[in-house]
């Protein structure tokens, strides 16, 4: 079946009308991984863009068709480690335990819950809709934005202009988890994106499935709604977000033929207007470094 | 019936989660609960229990890993102490306010600084305003008895509110006698299989749990968890009752009263320090010296009824405490008792007494001493000077 | 001591304008308090702001329900309970519009109103729909709760002078209707016939169509659930869950242009359902649909299309029979 045929058939679990800003590449993700899952799922989702703007309702009524919990921004891995064994323990391995969080739920706070999760090889899908920053409470820094960004706390001024540091490739870290299965989406590649989240989704049964996704985030990179798509495109392009796969039969990597430079996927973005020279050289060999380190452990030459 | 085993408090506290067939253990080591968390896995795997064992990277993960158990409708068992309580402070709260029930024990320790390992109740006092129930145990049978009553307690309809069985650390985890355990069957029938299902996550009956909620109605969930953590009172009575009737045992519900009948003075004591505290008011009694001893069990919810009425006609009590009041300088169960007397509180002559933080042992000379100083003061009501547990300079 | 409640729509600058009277309150001597409601605050979802104006201490710290004045930025908020909700006899109502008193349904009880077209001056000078610091302009003229020259410094200083100039034109052209007699002035709108007002008008005119969605625990959703609470057994909700439908927020009434699809240049390659974030793209016998019920006009959908066969379009032009097809918002 075509992707195409999978989403038209595939229900939406989400309440068609939630807060989340226009254009915003989170609540793409969300739909889509929940449409992938189906109706057999229970779903985390921790405090973030997508918990704020309504998936886990308002009062006495719901944000999903499916079960929904909030749970702390800290321990999503570990509260879904204990909805997963008690499913496997009542016999119903069928039912999909699937978390979707952001980069602060996954990176920084809640990273220790995710890394021993992934460790035990506990049975869910744990997807990151990295928009590399805490765009809900405000656009501030996290341990995944980009070298050069303005954040709300990495504001750009004559002393310090933006993040000083690199982003923490977490994707890589958590392969080395040896856990079940791991990969790179990016919702400008659709039909790669569904394929993986079905094959994270058959992965979750035998063990820790993790997708980071690339989500682009218009209100708080700067740049008008209709573009997320093309930047989403562009970092791909780039060789920033590497598009790869590991299973148990190793790591693939997605060949970008004909790479374009950083210096033309941050063009237009806002929150890299500040970007110097310096910093547009480091971002290049960072993407460099990247690429070629997930080429190498995919055992494909340069 | 049963059998006699000689356990360890913690064993104890292992032995009973492992009757109550517990769907799932997640806990993580530290001094001085490790052996229960140890004990269980043991449990597991030798197969004596069938119990899901996740081995955990921390105590905040230990409470989350159970919370989801609980949220798919799971009977769940944890064990911790002092800074592993602290660190779990996050999920521990919000397991109480999700009202999903299970049994927690604490072996008490201090908290840090100064470093310290050893024992104190600091840990489990400091969150009793976190809207779990907490009882607090003297013997190692009692620590039994308790996590298998906590269920019945925590699981009952009209309470659903998680159940902490705190003892000492060390003076109790540590200590060895012999503990009538019951039989298997017993527990069955006396503690039958989960069945809360107010919260159960589930495809087939989807809803959210815990959406975004406005104050007022939050305020309404607030006000009904206070209003069944009230109500819980009964039903711990009703449930010691219960368990007495099957198992011979009654521990008196909310509190414990030692020779308070005739009493002038009274000692209020609670967990481990309680044994040593009745052989205090033997031996004042053999004195000429009209002294009783209330035990608190149940601190959340506090009994303040019961202490009312227990300390009518006395002249004069001390509460003493393992734990202490930073702003009230002093105990806090002495704080708490003044409350429940209201009014009446200066009728009496009353003070607090401190001891066994950081380890530091409660002797009986601590507590006979006490005595003999309510007595001494027994008749100028009022409140007099804290009295801490330690050497002279 | 004044009480005012400002309404607005996230990113109109509700906060800012209100901090900024605050600023020049306290730069003129007096008492200035402002709190802002925060509920989920997202582009273009309501969003409440609590300001308080006085000679002496400012002690209270709570929500205003019965203000003396109303500050309301967008006239598409008035289909809200909560926007009116408690103005106090003869209280000052500033608004946002081009509409007349009569048709903005005021409350009774209301004194004068004042209404100024915000959206029109700030599209004019700013290509853009952020009203706050035109409607501060109004603010001061109706009130005088400020000195105008302190107001308007901090509006140079913190937002810059075009949106000084903003505030001028506001201040001019703002119009009073008193409760009984005739408007102080024209409104702009009938005077003044530039492409800019008239874009605005037909706008106004196209966001007025959507209802506008309340913020869950506002007023306006207690008064329209009052017994909600009481109906439900005591049992099930022990536990904080949900148990009554489904939470949906009327996203379509964010929407100031809509994707239209040219089926003349439509080659069903399906990127647009792929990539809409909404959900909004359908599949129906084999050909790819858009559904207006929650699009929030994103633009993503035409962007993407390798055909051009999605333009968008804006959102008034379809005002006539948009009532029909906006069915969101069951809150």
């Amino acid at each position: 079946m075509s992707y195409l045929d999978v989403l038209k058939n595939a229900e939406d679990m989400v309440s068609p009308g939630i807060s989340a800003c226009q254009g915003c590449g989170g609540e793409l993700i969300l739909r889509r991984v929940l449409q992938i899952a189906g109706p057999n799922t229970i779903v985390g989702v921790p405090p973030g863009c997508m918990a704020g703007a309504g998936v886990v309702g308002w009062n006495y009524q719901n944000g999903m068709k499916i079960p929904v919990h909030i749970p702390l921004l800290t321990n999503i891995a570990s509260f879904l480690t204990g909805v997963s064994q008690m499913y496997e323990r009542k016999g119903r391995l069928d039912v999909n335990v699937v978390a979707v969080a952001g980069d602060g739920g996954t990176a920084d706070a809640g990273f220790q819950a995710l890394s021993a999760a992934a460790e035990r090889d506990e049975k869910m899908l744990y997807v990151c809709y990295d928009n590399e920053g805490y765009m809900n409470t405000g656009y501030q820094r996290s341990s995944t934005t980009s070298l050069g960004s303005r954040t709300s706390t990495t504001p750009i001024g004559d002393v310090i202009n933006g993040k000083r540091q690199h982003q923490k490739y977490v994707p890589l870290i958590l392969a080395m988890h040896e856990c079940s299965y791991v990969a790179t989406v990016s919702p400008s590649d659709m039909p790669d994106m569904i394929r993986k989240i079905e094959k994270g989704l058959e992965a979750s049964k035998k063990g820790f499935a993790y997708i980071h996704a690339f989500s682009p985030c218009p209100t708080g990179w700067s740049y008008k709604e209709d573009m997320g798509i093309e930047v989403a495109g562009q970092a791909v392009r780039s060789n920033l977000f590497p598009l790869w796969e590991r299973d148990e039969e190793g790591f693939r990597l997605k060949k970008n033929p004909s790479p374009i430079s950083v210096r033309e996927f941050v063009e237009g973005i806002g929150k890299f207007r500040t970007l110097t020279e310096k910093d547009k050289d480091a971002l290049q060999e960072l993407a460099d470094r990247r690429y070629a380190t997930v080429a190498a452990l995919a055992g494909m030459a340069e | 019936m049963g059998e006699i085993k000689v356990l360890t408090g913690n064993y104890a506290a292992s032995e009973a989660a492992a009757l109550c067939r517990p769907d799932l253990v997640a806990a993580y080591p530290i001094t001085p609960q490790s052996s229960v968390a140890e004990k269980l896995a043991e449990f597991a795997a030798t197969g004596r229990i069938d119990s899901n064992i996740v081995q955990v990277e921390g105590e905040h993960s230990a409470m989350s890993v159970v919370q989801g158990a609980a949220a798919a409708g799971g009977r769940v068992f944890t064990a911790t102490a002092a800074q592993g309580l602290a660190f779990m402070y996050e999920p521990y709260f919000r397991m109480s306010t999700l009202r999903l029930p299970m049994v927690m024990a604490i072996s008490t320790r201090e908290m840090t600084s100064p470093e310290t390992v050893w024992s104190g109740q600091q840990d489990a006092i400091s969150v009793r305003e976190a809207g779990w129930i907490q009882v607090y145990c003297d013997s190692n049978q009692e620590i039994l008895d308790m996590v298998i009553q906590g269920y019945r307690i925590a699981e009952h309809p009209d309470v659903l509110i998680p159940v902490n069985v705190c003892y000492d650390g060390f003076y109790s985890s540590h200590l060895t006698e012999g503990v009538d355990v019951p039989t298997q069957k017993e527990i069955d029938e006396f503690l039958p299989a989960p069945s809360f299902d107010h919260a159960a996550l589930d495809p087939k009956d989807p809803f959210s749990l815990d959406p975004m909620t406005p104050g007022p109605l939050l305020m309404k969930y607030r006000k009904d968890h206070l209003e069944a953590m009230t109500g819980a009172e009964d039903i711990i009575e009703e449930i010691d009752r219960e368990f007495a009737e099957k198992f011979g045992r009654s521990y008196g519900g909310m509190i414990e009263e030692y020779r308070t009948e005739d009493a002038d003075v009274v000692i209020i004591t609670i967990a481990g320090m309680t044994g040593t505290g009745k052989d205090a008011v033997d031996i004042a009694r053999n004195k000429g010296i009209r002294a009783g001893l209330i035990k608190l069990r149940f601190i959340r919810p506090f009994p303040a009824k019961k202490i009312r009425k227990a300390l009518e006609g006395k002249k004069a009590f001390c509460v003493i405490d393992r734990s202490v009041s930073f702003g009230w300088s002093e105990g806090p169960n002495h704080t708490e008792v003044k409350a429940a007397l209201g009014d009446a509180t200066e009728t009496y002559a009353h003070f607090s007494a401190i001891g066994g933080l950081g380890g530091a042992d409660i002797s009986l000379k601590d507590i006979h001493g006490t005595i003999e100083r309510l007595e001494a003061v027994k008749d100028e009501p009022g409140e007099k000077e804290v009295m801490w547990y330690m050497e002279e300079d | 001591m004044k009480e005012i409640r400002l309404h607005g729509r996230g990113g109109q600058g509700v906060v800012k304008a209100s901090q900024i009277i605050v600023k020049a309150a306290v730069a003129g001597g007096s008492k200035g308090q402002f709190i802002p409601f925060f509920g989920v605050e997202r582009k273009g979802s309501p969003v409440f702001g609590y300001l308080r104006l006085s000679d002496g201490e400012i002690r209270r710290k709570t929500q205003i329900y019965e203000p003396d004045m109303l500050v309301i930025m967008d006239d598409s908020l008035v289909g809200m309970e909560a926007t009116y909700s408690g103005l106090k006899e003869g209280g000052t109502i500033i608004i946002n519009s081009v509409k007349t008193r009569e048709e903005l349904n005021v409350p009774p009880q209301a004194g004068d109103v004042w209404i100024v077209d915000a959206t029109g001056i700030s599209e004019e000078l700013f290509g853009r729909n952020i009203p706050n610091t035109a409607m501060l302009g109004a603010f001061v003229k109706a009130t005088g709760l400020v000195e105008k020259d302190v107001l308007f410094e901090a509006i140079g200083e913190t937002f810059g002078e075009a949106n000084t100039e903003a505030a001028e034109r506001a201040f001019e052209e703002v119009c009073a209707y008193p409760a009984d007699g005739q408007a102080s002035k024209k409104p702009a709108a009938e005077e003044a016939g530039g492409q800019a007002v008239k874009k605005s008008a037909a706008e106004e005119a196209g966001r007025q169509t959507a209802q506008a969605s309340a913020p869950a625990g506002s007023s306006a959703e207690k008064a329209e659930k009052p017994d909600g609470q009481e109906e439900k057994p005591k049992r099930k909700h022990i536990t904080p869950k949900g148990g009554e439908g489904m939470y949906i927020l009327d996203t379509a009434s964010w929407r100031v242009f809509r994707p239209v699809m040219d089926k003349d240049k439509c080659v069903e390659c399906g990127l647009c359902m792929a990539y809409c974030p909404v959900n909004s793209v359908v599949s129906k016998e084999d050909s790819y649909v858009i559904s207006y019920d929650y699009c929030k006009g994103c633009g993503l959908c035409a962007k993407e299309c390798p055909r051009g066969a999605i333009s968008m379009e804006p959102e008034a032009d379809f005002a006539a029979d948009a009532g029909a097809e906006l069915t969101g918002g069951e809150m």
